[in-house]
């Protein structure tokens, strides 16, 4: 027995191997020591972690071909094979190289022309926050106008960015084109959005040079993306003296269901913050929110959102060419539906979605009947593909229906277009630091019998860890209006040419920005329409055949600065814009300042949090100087300026956890000093009798409880 | 002749059984002196030393979990020492790694759970005012899940207690919400065995730093 043991004592003994030293240096591409990379033989616990110059060593047992490996968060791991004989070689020296990963991090981000808000990605100047944080309502809208390249429109709805008209201004949600985004527009009245900011967990605002995955704007591209599963069950009722709503979702393993309905009535709240409208009714809408989200796999996602919403305002406008005042009726219904499904199949990213929108309004003015209808069908399909590193291909093709109804007591009229488009984009990573996105967008449009070809290119330079350098060009179309349309169909799109170079900082808290901008509008519809309602623009201009012939251009500066100052709960930013703009369209005699731009905008918005209330305030002011109105009596069109336009608006938003539930009460009041704006005037046709049209009431109030019920 | 054959056979066996049973010495030996230094460790290097050994202990032996375990809970106490938030979430995404490979190897494992509810929890503490919502049901999910998995583990208690006393008192946190929970970590401790000297054992120290410190500023 004793020598049983001695022979396995023995054998167990022969199984140590004679020791071999590997030391080295672990180094970046420049050479620059890497500390704490584990460097080591596979498969095996030999192996060391490089010190602070980047050096390494250790002893290792293992004999025979072995593979010695190198690791680094954030860079590619490192292989070598080697062999492993102490009678050949006892020690060995190896200096390692390691090849930074392309990461989000480290990587430059295509970004000329836009502003994205995600909680998502890293380095973003907005989060979705900000966007139901900022201005006085929840409204994706009033956030965007505290940023660069906004005007300040207080008389009517839309985005109207760097020098563009509301209508060059398009809504996407989930890749898809939304044909009415905001509520029916009532004159000298600014509308709501329709959609919920609380919806979207993305938000991507274009102000120039976007992507040839998007077209049909001259001016700006709006990309909203809708959340993927909710991450739980809850309930949430609102309390307002504007009107109720109450959701539930309901969270499954892999899928979801979300329903909200909210009903507004706004008079109440007329008659405790008087209109300088009249109303014989004020308005009323209910709305319905349906969303059902599924996973059919882990990397895939189906989704769909559906809404429907009617509406009645009853009021009196006023008529300067008339002793009364103009009465108005206005119904409006809303449905609108959009289904997507996204997913990767092996290296194949695909999505493919669909919209369909219909609009009706029944509108009574006077003793006229009018109906105008907008119904929309839309298909998208879009692949990607990753290349080496991370370069990635992408297109697609997309088809758009609108067809558009109107009557006016015994007249109808009717058109219907189809508008396809294919793209192909590809973004090229020539090093970490330098970027290119070159894409080109294709179009017809079956009315105008024409084609379209649009490049666009975006080029994005990093300089050091936090700076970086932008360069965008790319052309934009867009098809002439409808009430052109109706009247002619021999017209080609209206086109407009970017070009954009910006320079941008984005470190952890501090966002600096500052981009410079000329936009060359060309073949822009011009004409007189025959049909123009009393409250468009300029009716009393001599007659002017439809044509090709307008022309633009717009060129500015947009600043932007943020800073947040988490120790002290304070969080600022600032946007400067400056724009020199004139165009020649519709039915202007000549170029001219349009009235839907200031040469200088100023926007200041200041949170602050403060703990022991739990309250966090929000300030916004806006400056801009005045804009053009058409005046009659003036031989120079369009030179009359409004005075500056001011406003101050305050935010309180207290968070508090009421019996378990997160409740926010929320109070806002626009314009509290009180400033007297005017957005401009009106004149009766022969000129002596005017009107500034101005806001419809000095000071908004909102105040609001939102109450979330989780269930645990 | 026979006779031999049998000696063989058994000196062989024997071998066979003594290389397993040096390799398992050498496993345990590894991971309890890495395990030793986890605490006196307060550098990011130091700390990043230590989970390279767990890793490579882990490549090495492939089908142990707790080497994984522990360079995953190395990798969220890097994040503690980091500033950048951006960082931060990359020693977190590289704590989810090991985290995942350790749950392939141990699924349902109480300690696991605990530690991707962890994860979830300074996920939040990186931005929480846009976080809590997404990480905070994730961290409740894993804690529950810990709890049912293993009812006398005091770990889950510990975090969700610490959870709660980090969450501002308007949101059902601070010390006096914690409380219930910390004293049932506590005494979850007091009666803990943990399986041997490499299983998890973390915690304790700093669960009466939190009930020490609250107690002092409560009587101050």
């Amino acid at each position: 027995m004793k020598r049983i043991f001695f022979l396995s004592v023995f054998i167990i003994s022969i199984n140590i191997f004679p020791q071999i030293k590997i030391s080295g240096k672990v180094t970046d591409t420049h050479g620059t020591g890497l500390p704490a990379a584990n460097v080591y033989i596979k498969d095996s616990y030999d192996g060391a972690t490089s010190d602070t110059s980047g050096s390494f060593s250790f002893i290792t047992t293992e004999n025979g071909e072995k593979i010695l490996l190198a690791s680094y968060i954030g860079y590619k791991t490192f292989e070598l094979k080697i062999n492993l004989d102490a009678k050949i070689k006892k020690e060995f020296k190896i200096n390692i190289q390691l090849e930074e990963v392309f990461t989000e991090l480290n990587t430059v981000v295509i970004s000329a022309g836009s502003f994205e808000a995600s909680d998502e990605k890293k380095s973003i100047i907005l989060r979705p926050l900000d966007i139901v944080t900022t201005g006085s309502q929840a409204d994706v809208y009033s956030a965007l106008n505290t940023l660069p390249g906004s005007q300040q429109i207080g008389e009517q709805e839309g985005m109207f960015v760097r020098g563009g008209d509301a209508v060059e201004s398009k809504v996407f949600i989930d890749e898809m084109l939304v044909q009415k985004p905001f509520f029916s527009s009532i004159p000298d009245i600014p509308s709501r959005g329709r959609f919920s900011a609380f919806y979207f967990k993305g938000t991507v605002f274009s102000t120039g040079g976007y992507s040839a995955q998007y077209g049909q704007a001259l001016s700006s591209a709006l990309i909203l993306k809708t959340e993927d599963l909710p991450d739980q069950t809850f309930s949430a009722i609102s309390l307002m003296p504007l009107g109720i709503g109450a959701s539930h979702t309901q969270r499954w393993e892999n899928s979801s269901i979300s329903a909200e309905v909210n009903y507004y009535d706004l008079k109440p709240y007329f008659a405790f913050t008087p209109q300088r409208q009249k109303y014989e009714r004020a308005p009323i809408s209910g709305d319905v929110n349906f969303m059902f989200r599924l996973k059919p796999s882990s990397t895939g996602i189906i989704k769909l959102y559906g809404y429907y919403n009617t509406s009645v305002t009853k009021m009196y406008l006023p008529n300067l060419d008339a002793p009364v005042e103009d009465r108005l009726d206005l119904y409006n219904k809303d449905f609108y539906l959009n289904a997507n499904y996204k997913d990767v199949f092996g290296e194949w990213a695909v999505f493919i979605g669909t919209s369909f929108n219909n609009d009706k309004d029944d509108i009574k003015l006077n003793l006229n009947d009018i109906n105008e209808g907008t119904r929309l069908f839309s298909g998208k399909s879009v692949i990607s593909h990753p290349l080496f590193n991370r370069n990635t291909i992408t297109f697609g093709a997309e088809a758009t229906s609108i067809t558009f109804d109107e009557r006016f007591n015994i007249y109808k009229r009717k058109i219907s277009h189809i508008t396809s488009a294919g793209f192909v984009e590809s973004d090229i990573f020539i090093s970490k630091d330098f970027a290119a996105r070159i894409g080109v967008r294709y179009e017809y449009s079956n009315i105008l019998a024409k084609s379209n070809f649009a490049p666009r290119t975006s080029l994005a330079y990093k300089l050091g860890n936090y700076g970086q350098v932008n360069f965008a060009y790319g052309r934009f179309f867009q098809l002439p209006e409808k009430d052109y349309l109706y009247i002619t169909n021999k017209l080609d799109y209206e086109n407009a040419d970017h070009y954009i170079i910006n320079y941008q900082f984005i470190e952890d808290d501090i966002n600096f920005r500052i981009e410079g901008y000329y936009k060359d509008y060309k073949d822009l519809v011009k004409g007189s329409l025959p049909f123009a309602r009393g409250w468009d623009d300029f009716t009393v201009l001599q007659n002017i055949p439809i044509t090709n012939l307008g022309k633009g251009y717009a060129k500015g500066i947009d600043v932007f600065w943020r800073d947040r100052l988490f120790i002290n709960n304070t969080d600022y930013w600032v946007s400067y814009s400056y724009l020199d703009t004139k165009r020649e369209y519709k039915n202007y005699p000549t170029i001219a300042i349009p009235p839907f731009a200031a040469k200088h905008t100023f926007s200041f918005v200041l949170k602050h949090y403060v703990e022991s209330i739990s309250t966090s305030f929000g300030l916004t002011y806006t400056h801009a100087t005045g804009r053009t109105y058409y005046n009659p009596n003036n031989q120079n069109f369009l030179s009359d300026r409004t005075k500056s336009y001011n406003n101050l608006s305050l935010n309180a938003a207290y968070l508090t956890y009421l019996l378990g539930n997160y409740t926010v009460i929320f109070f806002s009041v626009d314009n509290l000093p009180g400033f007297a704006n005017i957005y401009g005037y009106r004149y009766s046709s022969d000129g002596v009798r005017n009107m500034a049209i101005i806001p419809t009431q000095l000071r908004a109030f909102f105040i609001g409880c939102f109450i979330n019920f989780t269930y645990k | 002749m026979k006779y031999f054959i049998y000696i063989l056979v058994l000196i062989c066996t024997l071998s066979l059984i003594n290389k397993t049973y040096a390799q398992d010495e050498k496993y345990k030996t590894a991971m309890k002196n890495n395990i030793l230094l986890i605490d006196s460790a307060k550098t990011i290097q130091d700390l990043q030393t230590l989970a390279n050994n767990f890793e490579r202990i882990g490549n090495a032996e492939k089908n142990k979990w707790l080497p994984f375990y522990y360079a995953g809970y190395i990798y969220i106490l890097i994040n503690l020492y980091e500033n950048d938030n951006d960082t931060k979430d990359m020693y977190l995404d590289k704590a989810d790694i090991f985290i995942n490979t350790a749950d392939s190897l141990e699924p349902k494992n109480s300690e696991i759970l605990s530690l991707k509810a962890f994860v979830a929890e300074m996920r939040i503490s990186i931005a929480p005012m846009t976080r809590w919502m997404k990480f905070g049901t994730i961290f409740d999910n894993y804690i529950d899940e810990a709890i049912i998995a293993d009812t006398t583990n005091p770990r889950p208690e510990f975090l969700k207690g610490q959870m709660i006393y980090y969450t501002p008192t308007q949101f059902g946190g601070g010390f006096e919400n914690a409380k219930p929970i910390l004293e049932e970590a506590l005494r979850k401790y007091n009666n803990f065995k943990p399986i041997d000297e490499i299983h998890p054992s973390w915690g304790r120290a700093q669960l009466e730093e939190i009930l020490l410190n609250s107690e002092q500023t409560k009587t101050n």
